[in-house]
């Protein structure tokens, strides 16, 4: 049997039921989150990226609105806007990207907590708990993407924050052409291998 | 989705009419077109798994042995699967070449 020609015919197989069919809509189901939006003591946005330039990744930006949407409509009284400095070299975090998005948006500086520690889930909730603790909040509106939003709140859960998942996206609604279908397939294979490796970690 | 199956659909019959009529290539020889065609593919899928995984463990080993930060996001990057197809185009081409049939034939 001749292993190159049948990895190849199972691949080429796989991607075109991936792109043509829903497939990947359904096995992301198990990462989704529903959304729970009620009233909290603060709602934080998880960091997604920044560019070089400074500017906030499209990821970034669309949970930093996200957030301040809910901000606006009077979801709680606090923001939390995160994000470490990552691959900036304009000198600022993406949390002071979002710091500057919010203060254009009008929400007032005492109403907006920064918090600019970790790299990675884990240890970004670690100083997002330890903020939230020291303005005795204890529940939060979480803003992440669909397919973060289950990992990401095991674990600010495992922390002593009582979460309310609040996603920034719909992906599991989006795809309908080939390409986004692709992408999708991408995004749950990188999120689902995150959850399975947290899982194995004992981190939830 | 339609329009990119007429536009494959053009371009393929066109290729095929070409090779069959100007360049006179043989009907048969589309079966082993077409089996070297998935071994081409298999190649370069068994190469972006191991790039994948040895980005990943590069990435853990980094952070274990606390050197630098670095995220696993990094490995998911689209020029890893753009290499990773010159890599198997590159060895399945001179494994075949070499020997005359690809490892696991």
């Amino acid at each position: 049997m001749n292993i190159l020609k049948w990895v190849g015919v199972t691949a080429l197989s796989g991607f075109l039921i991936s792109v043509t069919t829903p497939l990947w809509s359904y096995l992301a189901r198990p990462l989704v989150v529903e959304p729970s939006l009620a009233h909290a003591d603060a709602i934080v946005v998880l960091a997604a990226g920044i560019e070089p330039s400074g500017s906030l990744s499209s990821e970034s930006l669309r949970r930093a609105v996200h957030g301040l949407q809910l901000f606006k409509r009077g979801f709680a009284p606090v923001i939390l806007l995160s994000g470490p400095r990552g691959r900036s070299r304009a000198g600022r975090s993406e949390a002071d990207a979002r710091l500057d998005l919010a203060l254009h948006w009008g929400v007032p500086a005492d109403h907006i907590v920064v918090v600019s520690q970790g790299t990675t889930t884990w240890d970004e909730t670690q100083a997002i708990a330890s903020a939230l603790s020291a303005r005795r909040a204890s529940t939060a509106l979480l803003v992440t993407s669909s397919l973060h939003m289950k990992r990401a709140r095991a674990v600010l859960e495992r922390r002593g924050v009582t979460v309310l998942p609040a996603p920034s996206d719909d992906y599991l609604g989006v795809p309908r052409s080939p390409q986004q279908r692709f992408f999708l397939m991408l995004r749950v294979l990188e999120q689902g291998a995150a959850y399975l490796r947290y899982r194995a970690a004992g981190y939830i | 989705m339609m329009l990119i199956l007429t536009v494959i659909a053009i371009t393929t019959v066109s290729a095929y009419l070409l090779g069959q009529r100007i360049r006179r290539r043989p009907v048969a020889a589309l079966s082993t077109a077409l089996t070297g065609m998935f071994e081409c593919v298999g190649a370069c899928v068994l190469f972006l798994l191991a790039n994948v995984a040895v980005g990943v463990s590069v990435v853990l080993a980094a952070r274990s042995a606390g050197w630098t930060f670095a995220s696993l996001y990094a490995v998911n990057d689209v020029t890893l699967v753009v290499l990773a197809v010159l890599q198997g185009l590159f060895f399945r081409f001179w494994w075949r070449s070499s020997g005359g049939a690809s490892p696991g034939a």
